[in-house]
């Protein structure tokens, strides 16, 4: 079998790169889709984004430093992508960078349309998940939901553990406060 | 080199799925409201490659991240109130940002040497720091981050500044 750093060296051959991204795809499509779909939210959007994810994936490949984990580098470029993405359509509706509304409106849309189905509870919390500034709701998606570690998420958002544990602790609180004036 | 038959491909792809598998990805599997069309993960991975096909076709391509960089580090520039000097020696031939076109403005960013110590006495980075800033390792959450992407949004800032 092939771990990490085989599989990075497949990948820069240039015979071989097309097939190892191949299956890289395969692997990390859905996780990186989903990843995507809960920062923008709207799926149009989360399809286009993790396309220019793979994208970015693709070209800088030989960039990728095997003392990081894949994965995490992956979802670091999902998450710029992701929030690069809400950034433009912000500016582009000329909005406030901080506001969230247009996630929301995403989010209403989803629940008419079908897209976005569940619990009562679940699409409660995922509203007052929605109110939170994108930093907190990104910390807080990862670590609540992802269960990753604050090592992890550390790489992925190149914010320190202590600052991502603050971050988190604000989050949760906030979320709480959200659900319990409901 | 010889062309190693599907067995390998084979190999190769169960390894990686292995390696996700052991970090007990569950990203987005489980506990979210979120749905997709019906056969949507089967069509995707042909979405990407013709995604990543047509765009190497178009030749877009990320060049020079050092570059990308440049922008970031022109709004850090702004932001921090450091002044904007262009071409001349004397801080008295300062010229308008009004009176230069945008292609004169991107090439300046594109040539002019930047002072990475002036900057990281402005921000919290090293000049270290600033000098190994990529697209990639850029902090997230800050304001300039998505100007990377955009720069004629970052012309519009600068503009916007110079006419305060």
């Amino acid at each position: 079998m092939f771990d990490e750093k085989e599989f990075i060296k497949i990948m820069n051959q240039p015979a071989l790169r097309r097939q190892a991204f191949s299956s890289l795809v395969e692997a990390y499509q859905e996780r990186v889709y989903w990843k995507v779909r809960k920062i923008v939210i709207d799926h149009e959007d989360a399809n286009d984004v993790t396309q220019d994810v793979f994208i970015k994936i693709w070209q800088n490949l030989d960039k990728f430093r095997a003392d990081s984990k894949l994965y995490t580098w992956i979802y670091r470029i999902a998450v710029n992508e992701s929030l690069t993405f809400i950034q433009k359509k912000r500016k582009k509706n000329q909005i406030s960078l901080e506001d969230n509304q247009l996630l929301v409106n995403s989010f209403d849309k989803g629940v008419k349309s079908g897209y976005i189905d569940g619990e009562e509870i679940e699409l409660k919390l995922q509203k007052a998940i929605l109110q939170l500034p994108d930093k907190q709701r990104l910390v807080f998606d990862m670590r609540y939901f992802d269960k990753l570690s604050y090592e992890d998420i550390s790489e992925i958002t190149g914010t320190t553990v202590g600052g991502l544990k603050a971050t988190y602790h604000v989050a949760m609180k906030k979320v709480e406060q959200s659900l319990k004036e409901d | 080199m010889k062309f190693p038959d599907q067995s390998f491909f084979n190999k190769l792809q169960s390894s990686i799925e292995d390696i996700v598998d052991d970090e007990q990805l569950s990203i987005g599997r489980v506990d979210h409201p979120f749905t997709v069309p019906q056969g949507y993960f089967d069509q995707l991975k042909s979405d990407i490659f013709f995604s990543v096909d047509t765009n190497q076709k178009k030749g877009r391509v990320i060049k020079f991240p050092k570059f990308r960089a440049w922008y970031a580090a022109a709004a850090l520039l702004l932001f921090s109130s450091v002044g904007l000097w262009f071409y001349n020696d004397s801080p008295d031939d300062t010229i308008s940002l009004q009176s230069l076109s945008q292609d004169e403005i991107i090439a300046y960013l594109e040539n002019e040497p930047i002072d990475y110590s002036e900057i990281s006495n402005s921000v919290e980075f090293t000049a270290e720091e600033m000098t190994s800033l990529t697209a990639d390792n850029l902090p997230l959450g800050e304001d300039f981050e998505f100007f990377i992407d955009s720069p004629e949004l970052l012309i519009e800032e600068i503009e916007q500044l110079d006419e305060k």
